[in-house]
């Protein structure tokens, strides 16, 4: 990934204000080098004018932080060379040949001197180079330090504008991470840096397009599984009029048939995992649990029958819950299906509808083989068969039940009996009003 | 007996005439809407079955033009559509059933008679669930190779199951169906009952499901 915007944004103008910095150092530097030495010079031959024989007055008052290296070195001589006047502590520079500037060494030190000769007399002002380089720094950090100090100043108002951009976006990381995979809608514009909102209007472009592409193929779905019932119809009737013409010999047929029966049943099946895809259509209206159990209970009556499984059902509350009447059906159909599919002959299915304060649970509890091994995990997954050995079931039925329970807010448990008996315990809990019976 | 099979697809439609012959009746075949609009009028069919998806016309098209036209033959509507919505305005167009593909022949069967039957001014007294028939005047339940008049209590009791084949109704709900109002009930007039009719019929004519009640199958 590419560095944060933030960082980006930081050194960019960390590197600027350190090359602005510097440059002003080096141009103020410079500058005030030039004038600086200028006037000081200027100062050396002022003195060196004013200059006279008598001594310097002891008592003169001293000025505030006073430096005695600041000073200036005064050394008058008279005609012959002999010394007139010598500043305190000043250093000893040889007598100059010229009047006019020069740079002498002294004592280690390196002096600006300014000499004036004259035929009975000879002037030397001396300044320490020292002192001249130490106001010149003083002003050139005088103008680098206001940019120094910019810099980390700059970090911090930055940071925080860049900050309350960056959370901005957050917000909208938000709402998009917030999204399920059947929203619609646009993601909003508004509080989006504008910067931004041509990224986000494209992704809205993109989420368009998928959506348009996976409607596409829920269609594709949803019209193939219908286009295929006319010839599973087409098989169906032949079947069934071969069955007919050789009566008696029924068991040729019967495999012939079983399979048109289990085709039928996945397309049904993968019709209706299309329709659940849909979002909520249909609203949600009050459904009275307890007789859709006995309903669901009813229609898997005469299958149970047939194969030898006995069904039992015990209404012990009237249950009212809010859902898509049709969804409810088909969850409790299918649960009820597949325990009677997985149960052997003379074994028993027993459907329940308890009630607790603000909910409802049905349980499905059969004497099946139970899940596979190690299997658990994939129940819920489309076409997972628990036992592909049994040619029955179309693997879709647990993948239809958790959609229906997602998007009715029921919770759904499908897991292996826990009371040391092998079967499947199916359990719905959905929030539901209640009334005890009798 | 005639019956006008209404359908595109010829391998549905081939397979429909041999099952419907094979059951004794003529069959005329159309295949697209004008050719339906044209025979329903024209035709005097017992009962006709209708495609849906049909090229040229609707099929639900083909249903309002012949009641229009006031002609009364019971239509079949067959559709590989099952939405709610298709059944609603089918019906409300006039179609006297509906069944969705693939069915099975002897549901198709089943249908038809029922239909005819029901034409024929006998539809009140004769109950269908399956194989099981019914017959509310004569009291004559028939199932398979078996028929037989039932005595009063056993036929109120399958009156009450097979109103609503498919629906199961519980000890005390069929009690109410069979005793009058203050009557005196054994425990076990119900069991004894239904151990009557499954001796006679088979065990199951009668479904038992077990803390709910009895019912019988729909088909």
């Amino acid at each position: 990934m590419t560095p944060s915007l933030r960082r980006t944004a930081l050194s960019w103008m960390t590197g600027l204000l350190t090359v602005v910095g510097l440059a002003t150092v080096t141009i103020a530097y410079v500058y005030v080098r030039d004038q600086t030495n200028e006037f000081l010079d200027g100062q050396l031959r002022q003195i060196a004018l004013n200059a006279g024989a008598s001594p310097v007055m002891a008592n003169a008052p001293p000025a505030a932080d006073h430096d005695p290296e600041d000073q200036f070195a005064i050394t008058i001589r008279d005609g012959q060379g002999r010394n007139v006047h010598r500043s305190a502590g000043g250093p000893d520079i040889p007598s100059q040949p010229k009047s006019g500037f020069a740079d002498v060494a002294s004592g280690g030190e390196g002096w600006r001197v300014y000499t004036l000769k004259a035929d009975d007399r000879e002037v030397q002002v001396a300044q320490q180079d020292e002192v001249r380089a130490e106001i010149v720094e003083s002003a050139a950090i005088g103008v680098a330090a206001p940019i120094v100090i910019v810099i980390p100043l700059s970090w911090i108002v930055v940071g925080w504008a860049m900050g309350r951009m960056l959370r901005r976006l957050g917000a909208l990381e938000a709402e998009i991470a917030a999204r399920g995979a059947l929203a619609r809608e646009p993601i909003p514009l508004e509080g989006v840096p504008s910067e931004i909102a041509p990224l986000v209007e494209s992704m809205n472009g993109l989420i368009e397009r998928l959506r348009a592409a996976v409607d596409a193929q829920k269609r594709f779905l949803a019209d193939a599984a219908h286009e295929l019932r006319t010839p599973l119809a087409a098989m169906q009737i032949q079947v069934d009029n071969l069955a007919a013409e050789r009566e008696g010999l029924l068991t040729d047929v019967a495999p012939l048939a079983a399979g048109v029966k289990r085709a039928s049943a996945l397309v049904n099946q993968l019709l209706s995992l299309a329709r659940l895809d849909e979002p909520l259509a249909t609203g949600r209206e009050r459904i009275d649990v307890g007789a859709l159990l006995l309903e669901a209970v009813a229609d898997i009556a005469p299958i149970a029958d047939r194969k030898g499984v006995d069904v039992g059902v015990d209404i012990r509350a009237v249950a009212i819950s809010e859902a898509v009447e049709a969804d409810a059906r088909t969850l409790l159909g299918v649960l009820i299906d597949n325990a009677v599919r997985y149960t052997p002959s003379g074994g028993s299915v027993d459907a329940s509808l308890s009630g607790a304060v603000d909910s409802a649970a049905v349980e499905i509890v059969d004497t099946g083989p139970g899940l596979p091994n190690g299997q658990e995990h994939r129940i819920f997954d489309r076409f997972f068969r628990g036992r592909p050995d049994g040619s029955e079931g179309t693997g879709l039925g647990l993948a239809i039940a958790l959609r229906i329970a997602e998007r009715n807010g029921f919770e759904l448990t499908v897991e292996n009996r826990a009371d040391g008996r092998t079967g499947v315990r199916a359990r719905i809990v959905m929030q539901a009003t209640q009334e005890q019976v009798g | 007996m005639r019956v006008l099979v209404v359908e595109d697809d010829s391998m549905i439609a081939q397979g429909v005439i041999v099952g419907l012959k094979a059951a004794g009746m003529s069959v005329d075949w159309v295949r697209d809407g004008l050719q339906a609009e044209a025979a329903l009028r024209d035709g005097d069919y017992a009962v006709a079955l209708l495609d849906l998806g049909l090229p040229g016309a609707d099929g639900l098209d083909v249903l309002k033009f012949a009641r229009r036209e006031g002609v009364e033959t019971p239509v079949l509507v067959v559709t590989a559509r099952d939405g709610v919505d298709d059944r609603v305005g089918g019906l409300d167009l006039g179609a006297d059933d509906y069944l969705v593909k693939p069915f099975e022949m002897r549901e198709l069967l089943a249908r038809i008679r029922a239909l005819v039957r029901r034409r024929a001014g006998r539809a009140t007294s004769g109950l269908v669930a399956g194989a099981t028939e019914l017959d509310a005047e004569t009291h004559l339940l028939a199932r398979g190779e078996v028929s037989e008049v039932l005595p009063a209590r056993e036929f109120a009791l399958m009156m009450a199951l097979m109103e609503r084949p498919g629906r199961i109704l519980s000890r005390a709900q069929i009690e109410e169906r069979i005793y009058g109002w203050g009557e005196e009930v054994e425990s076990n007039a119900v069991d004894v009952l239904i151990h009557s009719i499954r001796r006679k019929f088979g065990k199951d004519v009668i479904l038992n499901v077990r803390g709910a009640g009895w019912m019988v199958a729909k088909r």
